[in-house]
């Protein structure tokens, strides 16, 4: 009788606390919700700043790292995966248009940037540090930075395609002799999509169109990514592969059988354009960000010339838009071994450098998205 | 106290159904009454066409077939793979054997499945003898084999799901048909005529979990170089960003795979039932077989299941000794530049671990009848539901949710979506919470109900008879659910790299599919080992946890 009566005070007295502490959620929880709903601002950290960033992590990270330590400032960086490579975080920088958590944004290529800009997502901020950037590679409205060039390149394994096989230009590729032998990432995302759209621009909508019809009928095979258009030339699943010039050079350096090859873009019907499309990194301050001014600091910093040689002398290999940073780089180089690589000669890779307006690309790029998607995804 | 504490843990296990699959399901209805219809940002667009939102291009029709294709291939491979360890698994005499196979079971489905498939295709693209066979004799390389070397790295990871539930059911379905048919058949018959299709309605909640699982992963068909469906649908969440309710145009854009998977869960459900019904005791009793065959099956199940689970580190151990991985310098690399992702995932592991716990514990708390009791449907229905869907699905109603500038408390919202890790680890949740679920489900067999029913006569409440009498038999498959969930939430890919906070840290998981897809074999090998290593720790604890339990 005891033990009964001690156990029902026990269950009073539990029950009691347990809806006391009950309430006190839903109170809280009420509270919450009956707050006005304020007009939309961010969280704004003194001395944090937020990045978007779609440039690979290994390379970012400890530039980013070095930057911490030198402003004391720290740094919140957001990268992408893979087969969202951009596109991902620009998708998250337009859904979070209203209420921008960002405060800059550095991508592994242009295109994305100008929309951004255009969508009113960036605002405007000239670094002093980029004054001696050319001025292709500024925004004449000051929303966006370009710098480190990456190219876009054909990869074949040697040992098994001899170099005269290899298409001399991108429009080569829909011919039926390459049937069943083309690999490319997938045309909606990363670097591969400002390509299609800058070769829209260059030839306009009736040939690219008969150009993915051909691409289709050749039955190209879409990667989920640059780096394994790479591995899938590699392992002979593909004799050609569309990439950037970084993945081909982790690829030399981890001892695959890989060759560069630079496809001219010159279009079907004389459009004679020389060289390949090479793609700056390009930041700019997003506008309503939570944190300006350290994101101006940030800027600063990312289109310094330092942060440009690092590029060029990382894995990544990127050419700089700088003549001065191409020249201490290679001076660098030289001293450092007696032999250059062909591929990797500054010089010699500006040869093959098209002229290409990257804003006009960008005007043309949600057409080229329906067209790929129409022909060469359907 | 105890009894308190309990309370406090079954509430808390309500609490996340709240936050995670009732506001993700208000959610989708909402999307479903309100079609995809142009951002106020993008005046010059037009609202997409019913037909043209539920149409799939003739390319995307191919996806969608080659991922069930592959799929099917991953259930058929999975029960090849699950069989003789389910055979050697009720046939042995020895706790300790037993726990070796369960270690082995548990572990491919522990580690993250991105890192042993890489595992697989480095193996198959080495240059030595080993590298030669699956070339030249398997043809692994080959465009033709694509698919198939796709189902086999989802038949690799997801074959501890048929393994697990066929053991599970065998002690509580199979075996009792099998004593009976033993009275006057053989073995052989007794086991293929009795004691498997007793065991029918388990194995198609096998077959439709794995199906599930492998058709909502975005990580491992591209390993193969195979498109897969999850990431054709991550092109379609680019496509929804310019709509105002991006969630409604991703939903009715999955609709074919949704509608699959949404039936096969309910088949799961009803699969289990039989064993949910069945009281008795859950450790797996042995048939009391010693001939030289029975021990040749369970050495031979042991050498496949040890084949199959082990090669990833053998691999990546070979990778160490070969001299062209600079080891050292890769783990110090991944261990010095990587620390916030570290630490968030280890976070988000945690807390889901403990999610997971709580979530197995409300299943448990619900035995006795009442009202409670009827709510366990809501309960099962809501995680399975949440399972089935994409998990861009997913993604995109909690960026809606905790993002949106829709409703009551925004600042709130905001602040959890933009500081802590909640909408991730609600996404987290949402995608593998019926996991622990079904695990607490299937083990509060044993609880001992008889001793619960004579406390409840005796005049304890629920709480008390499920406090001091189901908890304690309890507690060791609880744990273990939570470290399965814990587990999965560390190697999560597409849900956490569409959720992640920005002032929280990122995602381990989108640092080695970073690393993976770039080629960085070093940095690959050196992250692997530090996802991997503690999942085979935990792959060792469960079975004994499970064989005391």
């Amino acid at each position: 009788m005891g033990q009964g009566a001690f156990t029902c005070c026990e269950n009073r007295s539990t029950r009691f606390h347990v809806r006391s502490r009950v309430i006190l959620l839903a109170c809280l929880l009420t509270a919450a919700a009956c707050r006005s709903s304020s007009p939309p601002t961010s969280t704004n950290v003194s001395g944090e700043i937020v990045i978007y960033c779609s440039v690979d992590e290994a390379f970012a990270r400890p530039l980013l790292r070095e930057f911490e330590a030198a402003s004391g400032m720290t740094v919140r960086p957001l990268f992408d995966t893979e087969a969202g490579k951009t596109t991902g975080l620009v998708e998250r920088l337009r859904q979070e248009r209203d209420r921008p958590r960002a405060d800059v944004w550095w991508s592994s290529e242009i295109f994305g940037t100008i929309e951004l800009a255009q969508n009113g997502i960036l605002t405007e901020y000239r670094p002093k540090a980029a004054e001696d950037i050319p001025k292709p590679y500024r925004d004449p409205t000051g929303r966006w930075t370009a710098f480190a060039l990456r190219g876009r390149i054909v990869v074949y394994d040697p040992r098994r395609i001899a170099a005269a096989d290899v298409p001399g230009s991108w429009h080569d590729m829909a011919d039926p002799q390459y049937a069943d032998r083309i690999v490319m990432a997938n045309p909606q995302f990363g670097t591969t999509r400002g390509h299609m759209a800058a070769l829209l621009a260059a030839w306009g909508e009736p040939a690219f169109r008969a150009y993915l019809e051909g691409l289709a009928r050749n039955g190209v095979r879409l990667a989920d990514g640059n780096a394994q258009c790479v591995m899938v030339v590699t392992r002979g699943q593909a004799d050609f592969g569309w990439t950037d010039t970084d993945d081909a050079y982790v690829a030399q350096q981890r001892g695959d059988s890989i060759a560069i090859a630079f496809a001219g873009m010159s279009g079907p019907q004389g459009a004679v354009v020389q060289g390949t499309l090479w793609i700056p990194n390009s930041c700019g301050l997003v506008a309503g960000g939570p944190n300006p001014d350290g994101g101006r600091r940030l800027i600063e910093y990312i289109c310094s010339a330092g942060v440009e040689r690092k590029l060029a002398e990382s894995e990544s290999g990127n050419i700089p838009v700088r003549e001065s940073v191409r020249r201490e780089v290679m001076a660098a180089r030289r001293s450092a071994s007696a032999s250059q690589p062909a591929d990797r000669d500054f010089d010699q890779l500006l040869k093959h450098v098209a002229d290409v307006d990257y804003g006009k690309a960008t005007d043309v790029m949600r057409r080229s998205d329906e067209l790929t998607r129409e022909i060469l995804m359907r | 106290m105890a009894t308190a504490v309990f309370r406090i843990v079954r509430a808390a296990g309500w609490g996340v159904v709240v936050v995670v699959a009732v506001p993700l399901c208000i959610m989708l209805v909402a999307a479903l009454l309100h079609g995809p219809t142009p951002h106020p940002a993008n005046p010059g667009d037009v609202a997409p066409s019913a037909g043209e939102v539920l149409s799939l291009s003739p390319r995307q029709r191919q996806i969608f077939v080659r991922t069930i294709a592959i799929a099917v291939g991953a259930v058929a491979g999975s029960f090849l793979l699950a069989a003789p360890a389910v055979l050697a698994a009720v046939n042995s005499r020895s706790a300790g054997a037993r726990s070796v196979l369960y270690s082995l079971m548990a572990w491919p489905l522990l580690a993250p499945p991105s890192v042993t498939a890489y595992a697989w295709t480095l193996a198959a693209t080495q240059k030595g003898p080993l590298g030669m066979f699956f070339q030249h004799v398997i043809g692994w390389n080959r465009p033709e084999m694509a698919p198939l070397v796709a189902a086999w790295l989802h038949s690799v990871w997801l074959w501890p799901v048929p393994a697990l539930l066929m053991t599970a059911s065998f002690s509580t379905l199979g075996r009792p048909a099998y004593r009976l048919a033993l009275l006057d058949a053989s073995p052989r018959r007794a086991l293929l005529r009795a004691a498997l299709p007793a065991m029918a309605g388990p194995a198609t909640a096998a077959a439709a979990i794995v199906f599930m699982l492998s058709v909502n992963d975005p990580t491992l068909s591209p390993l193969a170089f195979v498109p897969a469906w999850p990431t054709e649908m991550l092109t379609e969440v680019v496509r929804a960003s310019r709509f105002s309710s991006p969630t409604a145009f991703i939903l009715w854009r999955s609709w074919p795979m949704l509608a699959i998977t949404a039936a096969l869960g309910g088949l799961a459900i009803v699969g289990l039932r039989p064993m949910l019904r069945r009281s008795g005791v859950m450790a797996v009793e042995e048939l009391g077989q010693r001939s030289p065959r029975a021990r040749a099956v369970f050495c031979a199940a042991v050498l496949t299941a040890a084949f199959v689970s082990l090669m990833p580190m053998v691999v990546f151990v070979a990778e160490m000794t070969s001299g062209r991985t600079a080891l050292l310098d890769a783990v110090q690399t991944a261990w010095n530049l990587y620390p916030d992702e570290r630490n968030a995932s280890l976070i988000v592991a945690g807390v889901a671990a403990g999610l997971g716990v709580v979530i197995g514990t409300t299943a448990m708390g619900v035995r006795h009848g009442g009202r409670r009791q009827r709510l366990v449907p809501i309960l099962v229905r809501a995680f399975v539901l949440s399972a089935a869907l994409p998990p861009v699905v997913i993604g995109q109603a909690f960026v809606a949710m905790f993002n949106g500038t829709w409703g009551p408390a925004d600042q709130w919202r905001w602040a959890l979506y933009d500081n802590t890790p909640v909408p991730w680890i609600a996404g987290v949740v949402a995608r593998y919470g019926f996991l622990p679920l079904m695990i607490a489900w299937l083990a509060r067999r044993s609880a001992q109900t008889e001793l619960s029913d004579q406390a409840l006569s005796d005049g304890a409440n629920r709480a008390q008879a499920a406090t001091y009498v189901q908890l304690p038999a309890m507690l060791r498959p609880l744990a273990a659910a939570g470290l399965l969930l814990g587990c999965l939430a560390m190697s999560e890919l597409p849900v956490s790299s569409m959720l992640v906070p920005v002032r929280f840290g990122g995602s381990l998981a989108v640092v080695v599919d970073q690393q993976i897809h770039f080629g960085r074999q070093d940095e690959v090998v050196a992250t692997s080992l530090m996802l991997t290593l503690p999942a085979m720790l935990v792959a060792g604890i469960m079975p004994w946890m499970r064989a005391k339990s």
